[in-house]
Parts: C-alpha cells; structure tokens; sequence
C-alpha cells in the first residue's frame, strides 16, 4: 500500500486543490503515469504515479488539502482492502519504533516477552506491564485518517455549526463552507439562515467552470477592510461569470409612454393601492403576452436542443441589501395587471426580508430589470440563465421627439433586450422588442 | 494593605522575596531550603536578605543533593514544618523526582491522611537564555500530570506574591513553577494578607474573536499577539490559568464558549503537554460551541538548541500565536 500525500510542488506552496484525477477509483495505474492534477499557489500542475497498483481515492477534486495530507492510496497487491490511514500529525510525530522495539514502559522486558521481577527475591506481579513481543501497537492513531470520503456522506462540519443548524432545522448538505478545507463553520450556517433563497440553490450544481480567481493584491492595492463574500454574493458572482460565457448581443428602442402614464393615472381610480400597477408591472405584462406570442424567444438552450416552456413565468430583479434576487412572477401572461402588480410588491418587500420560498425564485424564462427609479436612461443588462434574454428598463421622462415632422414633448423610455445568440436571432428579437413597445403604446392592451 | 509594598511596582523576584519574607515572619514553621541560597542570596537573588534576618536555623545551604534535601524537605513537612524548598532550577528536579512523585504527592494519600505534606517545591524554569538543551526545560506538564501535588506557575510579581503566600498556607505538596524570564519584570503586588487563591483563572486581556489560553511568560507572548491582532482587527481574550492543580475549567470554558474558539499556548513541548491536556478538558466541555479545531503552540518537539537564533526559532513567539489565531479563525495566514 503507497499512500500518496498532497506533493509540495514550489516553494511557497501549503495547500493545494485538486482540479481533476486523471484515473478513476479502483483504476489500475503504473508508476509514472499521469494520475492527478493539482492547483497550486502558483500553477496547475499534473502529478504522477508513485507506484503501480489500483487506486484509492482519499481526496475528492475540488478538495484543498495541506501538504502532506493523504489523497490517495495505491494498493499493490489487488484484494486487501484500504487500511484507514493515520491522520497526519504534522509537528508532533513520535517515532513508533519499528517492529522489533518493544513498546518503552520503564520495565525492562525479558527475552521472552514476559515482565521480570522487580527488586529481589519478591516477585511482583505486573501482569498490566507485560509486553506483548510482537506488534507494537501503532503509536497514537487519533482518529481514522480525515476521509473526505464518498461525495456527501461527509460534510466538515464545526460542532458549533451543526448546532445552529440542527436548532434552526436546516439541512447542512445545501451549506456552503467557507472555512479551513471547506469546513462549514458558524458564520456560513448564519449566511445560509439569512438568505434562505440561496440555501436551495445549491442543488448539485453540475461542476461549476473554474471561476478566474480573484486578482492577487498587488503592492499598489491600498490595504483594507477584508469581507467575506456572503453565500448570497458568492452564488451571484458564480452565476455573473457564468453568463459571462454566453454570446449575446442587445437590441434597443424607445417606447412612448405617454399614453401608458395616462392609463396609470385612470387606473389609480379603479384600483386601492396595492394593485395600482408601476410602469415596471406594466412591462412585466407586456413582456408575458409578447413571449406568450412567441414562445420560442424564451427557449432554453440544452445541449443540441432548444426547449420551448410551457408556461409563461417572468423573473423580475429585486435589489435586497448585499445583493440581487430574482423572484418569478408565474404564468404572468394569464394574470391581470392589477394581480401583476400585487404580486410583484408582496414578492419584493419578502424578498428583501429574506422570507421566500425556493420555489418562488425559481423557472422564470424571461427576466424584466429596471433601474428607471435611480434615473437610469438606459442599460444593458446580464443574462440571468439559463434564460436566453433579458429586458432592461430604463426611466420613463419627457423627451423632445418628432411627430408628423414637429418637435413635440412626449413621455419616453428606453427598453434594451439582451438576448443569448445562440438562442435568438436579431430579426427576432428586434420583432419581439417591438411588439413589447406596441403593447406598451396601446395600454388597454395589457388590460384584456 | 498594611506595609508600603502595595503600589510601588516591584520585580518578579522582589515579589517572591516579599511572600517568603512576610510568610516567615507570620508562621515561625516557615523555612527555607536549598542550594546557595543562604550566603550567596539564590543563583537568582529571591532569598536575598533572608539569612541575616532569619538566621541559619531557618535559611538552610544544602550541599549539591537535590533528590537529598528534596527527601529531607518532605520528611519536615510530614513532621509538622513549612518547609519552602528551591531547587535551583527545574532542570535539576529531575534528579529529585523520585522524592517529589513516590514520597510528596503520595504520603498523605497512602497513609490514610494521617501526615499532610505541606511542602513547597520552587523552582524556575524556561528557556530563551542559551543554556543548552539540558538547561532549558519547561516540565509544568511533567508536573501536572501527577494527582497528588498542586501546580502554580505565576506569570505576573502580583501573582508570585499572591500564589507563593497559597502555596506556603496550603497543606498539599505545591510544585511552585517559576520562570527564568520574569524574574525582573515589574509590576504592583498584594499586601501581606494579599492571597492569590488556586484555580482561579486570570483574564488578561478581554477580546471576543478568540481565547488564548497561556501561563507563566507566555503571557507575555500572547499579550504581544493580542496587539499585532488587534491591528488586523481581530481582538483575542487572553486567559492565564495560573495554578493547573487545581485547574479553574470554568473560566476558560466560559471564554470558549463565548468566543469558539481557543488556542492554547505553552513552552513545554507539544506531546502530552499543558497545551494538550488543556484543549482536551476544552474539547470535553465546550465540543458544541467550538466553530474550529482548538490550536495549540508549543516550543519545537525538539531538543532546545544552544544557537541563539535557532533557540528563539524553537519558542513559541507572537507571530506563531497571531498564525495560530488566525487559521482557527479561518482567515488568511501571512505566509
């Protein structure tokens, strides 16, 4: 049995990650080959083989181990199986003797393996002293090697964070951790209760694309105040880069909302107030009878297949303190508007009080952000896949435009739809921009 | 407070003169013992003045025979005497261990509790001086590790005062730990009456990240951790046990509990050591509070080297404490 520890690849180097295992649990492998490759303070570099044998597999890709930990054993003879590997004990190893040292107890032992008699002719019985001749038993074996065994049978877990959890209920396997060798520790436990959404979202995520690391603080960076990322940040990081990978391109147009404003303004005597709908929930409807129309520009690229949906769910963007959700607003094409707009408000103020349910942040297939109340003319929003577009919103205000060849004052905003090329095309999302601008022009539209 | 000692800061040393002073001119069974310790004042001065006050009867040179004059201390405390013996530093208690472990930890407890042993065992150990590895040691665990004895380890005058007055009334056998280091440290000590009880832990420096737990000139060390940390805005709460028999569990757990985590910082050597013996009481009591796996700092598992640079490389210094401290905490460790 080889055991084949965390290699110090540089100088600097005290832990290291492994990217990928080039062989597979119970692969045969021979001595020299190519077997692991391993992310390093500095460089990815691949390790080989120690010795010929099948392999075991200790560490997990995506695992950062010390130098010197266990990753993997290499068992010679096929058949015996794993022996549990003594965890390391980095700077207070004691020597274990070999195998023909009786185990020192202050008694001299005889050839024989008994205990001899103390002092002079009385003979003491010692039986507790006595010495096994043989197997000198391995010498402080604390606990069995840290396994970071089979894909989530384990997840490392400070005692203090699984106490929070267990009182608060929640389920550590959709925990992120963020301490010494992924350790959930209390602070992520604490994250975790505090943005609920993104608890969920940790279903097993298909191994996330390596995520550029951060730029290493140059000597011109200002020292400053360290924080870390909450999970909520974390997961929006993740997904930005993400989206980062997706060819899109953005169609714009200016929609004339006066009539629109004139329609808010008539609704106001219908409706009470928590129905009254916001521009934003006017568009929301728009956008949800444009895709009922046309379907295909909410489609979902999968592999080689395009995935039209059934149902017609449009996320909207809320800003919540520390970060960004975006709760659905479902089948949005078969809701009123004033149903439209209860909902959105009743979504947003529990999004910001961190009260939704997983599922309402979820299936959206076509999103609406606006930044029109902080006086945003207009932006280009990113993707929230896999949706294939977005519609950004930007702020309705008068402007001078030309009407039958005069200058005249009209309520205008800004629409940009970003969309996934690969998904749609640009005939198509500037058709779908314009039948979103005309319904907009022509509110009692949105009525029906 | 009765005399002027009180607010006028006084060394380490001074302190433990005090104590020995004040306890001999209150209780005439009082002695000391050992050797040099009468003519030539101690090899560190503590029982400077003590011949001339109190003459040969009770300030007693002993010939070069620790095990020998360890024997004949314990022998006057079963006969009824307070017997304060030094032995010129730790290192040389080994050759009286047999004395201190088969005879003064067990008589009372073998004998049905009919002799009491009321001996004090003092002695200064540590490193940092470039004695050599036999010159250098920090047995506190050694001690520990016996039921039978008590262990003081004073890391400030006000407690060598306070703790070695305990030490003298108390009716066990004390293993009264100095620290080579300290000895002319200064800082403000009790009156005469001014006890310093056992098990009683001392909060050094309060903080709310994490507990460091350190004795005798560790202290020192960790309170010069706890300013570089603070620096980087992380605030550690230093404990000082004082006595390790008896050992003030409470206080310690209480820290843990609150901060969740703890490093434990000892000059002994990492096997077995104070540092081990402490986090697994810690572990035991405060399992479902710690966030981290409880530090601990120790000298090098390795001979004391005589080089200077290597000496000070094998002992714990801040910087190793500030390490410690963070990686408990999960932060980024300066390489």
């Amino acid at each position: 049995m080889t055991q084949m520890l965390m290699p110090k690849l540089s100088d600097t180097m005290e832990e290291g990650t492994i990217l990928q295992w080039m062989k597979a649990e119970g692969d045969h492998v021979t001595k020299g080959e190519a077997l692991v490759e391993v992310e390093t303070d500095k460089a990815n570099m691949v390790v080989d083989s120690p010795a010929d044998g099948v392999l075991h597999l200790i560490a997990a890709e995506g695992d950062t181990l010390d130098v010197g930990a266990p990753i993997a054993q290499i068992e010679e003879s096929p058949g015996a199986p794993p022996t549990p590997v003594p965890a390391a004990v980095p700077s207070a190893s004691i020597p274990d003797g070999g195998a023909d040292e009786p185990v020192a107890t202050g008694i001299p032992v005889a050839d024989d393996g008994t205990s001899p008699v103390i002092g002079d002719a009385v003979t003491m019985e010692l039986p507790q002293v006595s010495v096994p001749p043989q197997p000198p038993a391995p010498v402080a074996p604390p606990a069995p090697a840290p396994q970071p065994a089979p894909e989530g049978s384990r997840i490392p877990t400070s005692p203090l964070a699984r106490n929070i959890a267990a009182r608060a209920d929640l389920d550590l396997a959709a925990v992120h951790g963020t301490g010494p060798g992924g350790r959930i520790v209390k602070a992520d436990v604490e994250t975790a209760l505090a943005h609920p959404e993104v608890v969920v979202d940790q279903t097993p995520t298909p191994p996330a694309p390596p995520i550029p690391p951060p730029p290493v603080p140059t000597a011109s960076w200002p020292a400053g105040r360290r924080t870390p990322l909450t999970r909520l940040q974390q997961t929006i990081a993740r997904r930005m880069t993400e989206a980062h990978a997706i060819p899109d391109f953005t169609v714009e147009r200016d929609v004339d909302t006066t009539a629109l404003a004139a329609a808010r303004a008539d609704l106001r005597v219908a409706l009470p107030e928590d129905r009254r709908p916001s521009v934003n929930d006017l568009v929301v409807r728009a956008v949800a009878m444009a895709v009922r129309e046309r379907p295909d520009l909410a489609s979902r690229l999968e592999g080689d297949d395009l995935v039209v949906p059934d149902g017609v769910h449009v996320g909207v963007a809320v800003s919540v303190p520390g970060g960004l959700i975006v709760p659905v607003v479902r089948d949005a094409d078969r809701k009123s508007v004033p149903d439209i707009a209860e909902e959105v408000r009743d979504l947003a103020r529990r999004g910001r009080a961190g009260d939704l349910r997983p599922a309402e942040l979820e299936g959206s297939v076509i999103s609406v952000t606006n930044l029109g109340m902080f006086g945003i003319d207009r932006f280009h929003a990113v993707i929230n896949a896999p949706e294939a577009a977005i519609l950004a919103v930007g702020r309705a205000v008068p402007r001078p435009v030309v009407v039958d060849g005069h200058v005249v004052v009209r309520e205008v905003m800004t629409l940009s739809l970003s969309a996934d090329h690969r998904v749609i095309y640009g005939a198509e999302a500037a058709t779908f921009l314009g039948r979103v601008a005309e319904l907009l022009e022509h509110p009692a539209a949105l009525l029906v | 407070m009765t005399t002027g000692d009180g607010p006028r800061p006084v060394t380490y040393r001074e302190a433990l003169t005090q104590a020995l002073r004040e306890e001999m001119q209150r209780d005439p069974d009082v002695f000391v013992m050992g050797e040099d310790i009468g003519r030539f004042d101690g090899a560190f001065k503590v029982t400077r003045g003590l011949l001339d006050e109190f003459g040969e009867r009770r300030v007693v040179d002993t010939p070069i025979s620790e095990a020998g004059f360890t024997g004949l201390g314990v022998g006057a405390a079963m006969a009824g005497l307070r017997p304060v013996v030094e032995i010129m530093t730790v290192n040389f208690a080994i050759l009286a261990m047999d004395q201190i472990v088969n005879n003064a930890a067990k008589i009372h407890y073998m004998f049905g509790g009919q002799a009491p042993v009321p001996i004090v065992l003092r002695m200064p150990g540590g490193a940092g001086h470039q004695l050599g590895a036999q010159h250098s040691h920090s047995l506190d665990a050694w001690f520990t590790h016996i039921p039978g004895l008590k262990v003081a380890c004073p890391s400030t005058p006000h407690d060598a005062k306070g703790l070695l007055k305990t030490a003298i009334r108390d009716d066990d056998p004390v293993i009264f730990l100095e620290n080579e280091g300290l000895y002319a440290k200064k800082g403000p000590v009790g009156g005469p009456d001014d006890l310093v009880p056992f098990g009683h832990a001392a909060v050094r420096r309060t903080g709310t990240h994490c507990t460091v737990i350190a004795h005798s000139r560790m202290v020192w060390v960790a309170l010069a951790a706890a300013d570089l940390l603070a620096a980087q805005g992380v605030e550690i709460e230093v404990i000082d046990p004082r006595t390790f028999r008896p050992l003030d569990l409470d206080t310690l757990a209480t820290s843990v509990r609150r901060t969740s985590h703890a490093v434990v910082v000892d000059e002994g050597w990492p096997e077995c050591g104070i540092a081990a013996g402490v986090s697994a009481h810690l572990y035991d009591a405060c399992f479902d509070w710690l966030d981290a796996p409880i530090g601990r700092i120790n000298s090098a598992d390795v001979p004391m080297p005589y080089a200077r640079n290597l000496e000070q490389a094998a002992l714990p210094q801040p910087d190793d404490i500030v390490r410690a401290v963070l990686s408990t905490l999960g932060r980024e460790v300066p390489r």
